[in-house]
């Protein structure tokens, strides 16, 4: 379990990171989505959200805290498939015919 | 209109089963204070103690509030001349270390052999312990209506209430604008209606909701419907909000609190707006919810009823959202609805809220009312 | 752009868009793990790491005031510890009760004590005459449960130094050592320092050497030493005023925290007795390092060898700021830190107390209040003090509910549940430092209700023991090692 709070994690996790946005650009340009800077940002902060509310759930656990991980999770869980939703709703904006 | 008889029946009955079965037995208490006592008579909730030669030798009332750990009742006795007899604490659920420490011994042997009229309401000063507590202030408040009710039935004396004032705030304001701005709208129509309902609507997320967390809900409900009324001075906006409720619902078709004051059809909203789908089920599979909906509806009030426990009542998600509490079914049904809210139009108020049954009641009751009062008709509403 | 891989059936876009949803999945599955990794690091439970002070994972600069957040209102006193200092008081009423029942007086000061406040005298017969026969009971029930806790306890308790033996004048005076100096040398006047930020530099890295997780200097307030002594060390006439010595100046503040995962298990489970000895034996290696140097020193060590209140020594000294149940919080513990003090006249630079915003969370989060069994946190405002202004916390009630416990006995469930006692990791630390440079108190009013609603315990009735109406419960679980029945066959 240690190893996940290495350094060598955060490392693997940052690639996997690169990993995502490099897919999601091809992605968004086999759509023809146009990809300004706010949508990029946007997209991180759902990221960062989204992280928070897996890891706060994670630790709950890893703390013994069940009600904390079950409540928080639903609640910051909610929060993120709202948000999700309405960002994915402002990326498609834009988008050319295929 | 035969199946709200039937209904209202079995509410009433279950509501006389549970109060039978959660009065408790006073007799002993009663016996300790008046130990001459020989038969006890109960008529309009106060005692009448009787010697054994039918001879009467005082009364007795019981008082409740709540404390610390839940519902503490006692027992006063007053004697024919007035003078404070004894106290007993019936039931109560303090640890009895809490109780103890609070010396309430000493504070019921200080207002024994009082006049009642004279009977000191301040623990603090009686007892000479600063810094009340939630169990000293249930023992005072208890005793209060207690004496209150001996002193009213017997003596013909009304107790002047505890000197109190309203408590009028920020949330108090925001119901009575919200009704206004509401009424006002609804009958503008138009764009108007449209806007003032966003900008009520939103208000009320805010203030009622996440501010005050304190929207009408079939718990608070169900404790009114069975007669514990919530203290009035601190109470108000609750008091308004189930006013605005009822009159709104019987003057319009549709009543203004769920339209524009209620904060959670405020969130289901907003998020309906960032899922931008806002779909509506088939009649059909409206229907069978709705009719579901009210028999859920009348379980929940029926059970809350039996035990008198209005809280078993509430299955709303309220809390979950505005206070962060609740059960796990509330926050399981909090997680569905607001993201069912993604894609269906509000549907906690269409097919889940208790609110929805209670307004339909009072709505055919309302609109039953208007055809037998004479002048006034249907669609006089303009 | 668009050959297809033979071996795929993907293009290279597709080929992209695959691998980033798949490394999405990974590296949240990832963070989830991390999360999980986090809430069971031993590491998160602050105070042993190493002897670098690194511990002090919080810069106090920023918080740094001029005065510190306890108010002055009225003219001071100093507080009359014979019946002021609960442990004081209830030995002499275990002395005299007896007496007083055959007939006896009460002496003076406890006589005038009562007469005072009639709400302690009974809540110390409460004490004597029912918490005492009910614990005993229960004892013998529920012994084998709560016996590796005891065994804890008295364990970590076993080793610390011995009060001092004779009066401030004489014992906090290094001796000489065989060669006629001190520290083992020969010069015996106090050595010279250099300056005095200089020695605060090495009085605080000693004190991480020997152990201390957290460390503070002030200027020793006289109106928090007591106005008698209590230690009742037989060399000094108890009813005699205490005179503070001249060289009582500076006080230096050592501590470490409790084990975690036993605090969380309060009541009954968890001790004070592990962070007691651990400051006891800082205080005593602070006392003789300072003697070392040629200067006086005497320190003040938990469970009751004091001369003076240590809390608010603390919020001088700049650890942190007292809360609603008058214990000292700090940025990196919360208030799982059990102090120590060493007063002294080396001359030392002095820190600044601080203000992380305690006074401004405590007005509405109340959780210790809430939880306390025995009614004694206030809900309501401070009041005024002996000339300050603070929080009352009944120690009368409060004392009757951990005497009543088992295993190990006190109580601690106020520290246990304060919201500023969490794990050291990403999210509690995050949730502390937005709460401490938020003006607003919007992340208060949200991080309370978030207490409120995650971290829900047991009611506050149900930690009594049985015999007192509860049912022995505990905040949390209590870890597998203080679990007797796992490891004992007690049949
Ligand atoms: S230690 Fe326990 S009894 Fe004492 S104040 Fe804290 S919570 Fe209350
Ligand atoms: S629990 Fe809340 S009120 Fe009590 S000391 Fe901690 S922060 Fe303050």
């Amino acid at each position: 379990m240690q190893i996940f709070n290495s350094g060598f994690f955060w490392f693997v996790e940052g690639i996997l990171f690169c990993l995502v946005l490099v897919g999601f650009r091809a992605w968004a340009q086999g759509r023809g989505i146009p990809l300004p800077a706010w949508k990029w940002a946007t997209l991180l902060l759902w990221m960062l959200l989204a992280g928070f509310t897996i890891a706060f759930v994670g630790t709950s656990l890893g703390e013994n805290e069940a009600t904390a991980a079950m409540r928080g999770g639903l609640l910051f869980g909610l929060i993120t498939v709202i948000a999700g939703v309405g960002l994915w709703r402002l990326l498609l904006t834009g988008a050319r015919e295929a | 209109m035969a199946i709200y008889l039937v209904v209202f029946v079995a509410l009433a009955m279950a509501l006389a089963y549970g109060k039978t079965r959660a009065a408790p037995d006073l007799d002993p208490a009663i016996e300790r204070i008046f130990p001459t006592a020989g038969s006890i008579e109960l008529s309009r909730g106060v005692y009448s103690v009787l010697d054994e030669g039918g001879e009467p030798v005082g009364w007795a009332a019981m008082g409740k509030a709540n404390g610390y750990g839940g519902p503490l009742m006692l027992v006063v006795g007053v004697d024919l001349e007035g003078e404070v007899a004894g106290v007993e604490v019936v039931e109560h659920r303090e640890t009895p270390i809490f109780f103890r420490m609070v010396r309430s011994a000493a504070y019921f042997e200080e207002v024994a052999g009082s006049d009642f009229h004279e009977v000191e309401y301040d623990y603090e000063a009686v007892v000479g312990v600063t810094g009340a507590t939630r169990t000293s202030d249930a023992i005072v408040a208890s005793l209060r209506s207690a004496v209150a009710e001996v002193a009213d039935d017997q003596f013909d004396v009304r107790l002047p209430a505890p000197p109190r004032s309203f408590e009028f705030g920020l949330l108090e304001i925001v119901v009575l604008a919200l009704f206004a701005a509401g009424i006002a709208a609804h009958r503008a129509g138009g764009s108007v209606r449209r806007w003032v309902r966003w900008a009520c609507q939103l208000t009320g997320l805010m203030i009622i909701g996440f501010w005050a967390a304190s929207p009408i809900s079939l718990a608070k409900i169900t404790s009114l419907l069975s007669g514990y009324f919530p203290d009035i001075y601190s109470n108000l906006a609750f008091y308004f909000l189930i006013i605005g409720l009822v009159i709104t619902t019987l003057l319009h078709r549709r009543n203004i609190y769920c339209l524009y004051v209620c904060p959670f059809g405020a969130a289901q909203r907003c998020v309906g707006v960032i899922g931008g789908m806002n779909l509506k089920l088939s009649a059909r599979v409206g229907r069978v919810l709705e009719s579901s909906r009210n028999v859920v509806v009348f379980a929940a009030i029926f059970a809350a009823f039996i035990t008198l426990q209005p809280a078993l009542a509430s299955y709303e998600p309220f809390a979950a959202l505005f206070a962060l509490t609740g059960s796990t079914l509330q926050w399981g049904l909090l997680f569905i609805v607001l993201t069912l809210s993604l894609v269906v139009r509000t549907p906690w108020c269409g097919f889940l809220c208790p609110l929805r049954s209670i307004e339909i009641v009072l709505r055919n009751v309302g609109a039953w009312g208007r055809g037998v009062l004479p002048g006034r008709k249907e669609g006089a509403r303009g | 752009m668009s050959e297809t891989d033979p071996k795929t059936g993907m293009n290279r876009r597709q080929f992209l868009t695959a691998t980033g949803a798949a490394s999405a999945v990974a590296g949240g599955a990832g963070l989830g793990l991390f999360g999980y990794a986090a809430g069971k690091d031993p590491n998160s439970f602050l105070g042993w790491q190493n002897q670098e002070g690194a511990s002090l994972t919080i810069n106090h600069g920023p918080y740094e005031v001029d005065e510190p957040t306890y108010e002055r209102v009225g003219p001071t006193s100093r507080p009359d510890a014979r019946v002021e200092q609960l442990f004081e008081r209830r030995g002499r009423f275990r002395r005299q009760y007896m007496q007083v029942q055959e007939g006896g007086e009460w002496e003076p000061a406890m006589a005038a004590h009562y007469a005072k406040v009639p709400e302690d005298l009974e809540l110390d017969i409460i004490y004597m005459n029912e918490i005492m026969p009910a614990l005993m009971k229960d004892m013998e029930t529920y012994h084998d449960q709560f016996f590796l806790a005891e065994a804890w306890s008295n364990a970590m308790g076993a080793v610390g130094p011995r009060p001092p033996e004779s009066p401030p004048g004489e014992s906090d005076f290094p001796r000489p050592s065989r060669y006629g100096g001190f520290g083992g040398g020969s010069v015996s006047e106090p050595l010279k320092m250099k300056s005095p930020e200089k020695t605060a530099e090495l009085i605080k890295k000693a004190a991480h050497m020997f152990g201390s997780t957290l460390v503070g200097i002030t200027a020793l307030n006289p109106d928090w030493v007591y106005g008698y002594p209590i230690r009742g060390r037989g060399f000094e006439d108890v009813n005699q005023p205490l005179e503070i010595p001249d060289h009582w100046k500076y006080a230096i503040v050592v501590g470490t925290p409790m084990s975690w995962d036993a605090l969380y298990a309060s009541p009954n489970y968890s001790t004070s007795s592990d962070a007691y000895s651990r400051s006891r034996v800082i205080a005593a290696r602070m006392e003789a390092f300072v003697k070392s140097l040629g200067y006086p020193a005497r320190s003040h060590f938990p469970g009751t060898s004091y001369d003076l209140m240590v809390p608010p020594i603390c919020v001088d000294a700049g650890l942190g700021e007292q809360g609603r149940h008058t214990i000292i919080i700090t940025p990196e513990l919360g208030c799982n830190f059990r102090p120590a003090v060493i007063t002294t006249n080396l001359e030392m630079k002095t820190d600044k107390p601080i203000d992380i915003g305690v006074q401004d969370f405590c007005k509405h989060c109340k959780v210790c209040a809430e939880i306390c069994p025995s009614n004694a946190i206030t809900m309501g405002d401070k009041e005024e003090i002996r000339g300050y202004r603070r929080y009352k916390v009944n120690a009368s009630k409060c004392n009757n509910f951990w005497m009543s416990n088992l295993g190990s006995m006190g109580c601690r469930l106020c520290v246990a549940a304060c919201p500023y006692t969490r794990k050291s990791n990403w999210l509690h630390k995050t949730a502390a430092s937005v709460t401490m440079n938020d003006p607003t108190g919007l992340s208060e009013r949200a991080l309370t209700t978030m207490q409120k609603g995650f971290y829900p315990g047991p009611e506050p009735s149900k930690y009594y023991i049985p015999s007192l109406g509860g049912e022995n419960a505990s905040y949390r679980e209590p870890p597998w090692w203080l679990k007797s029945e796992d490891f004992i066959d007690f049949d």
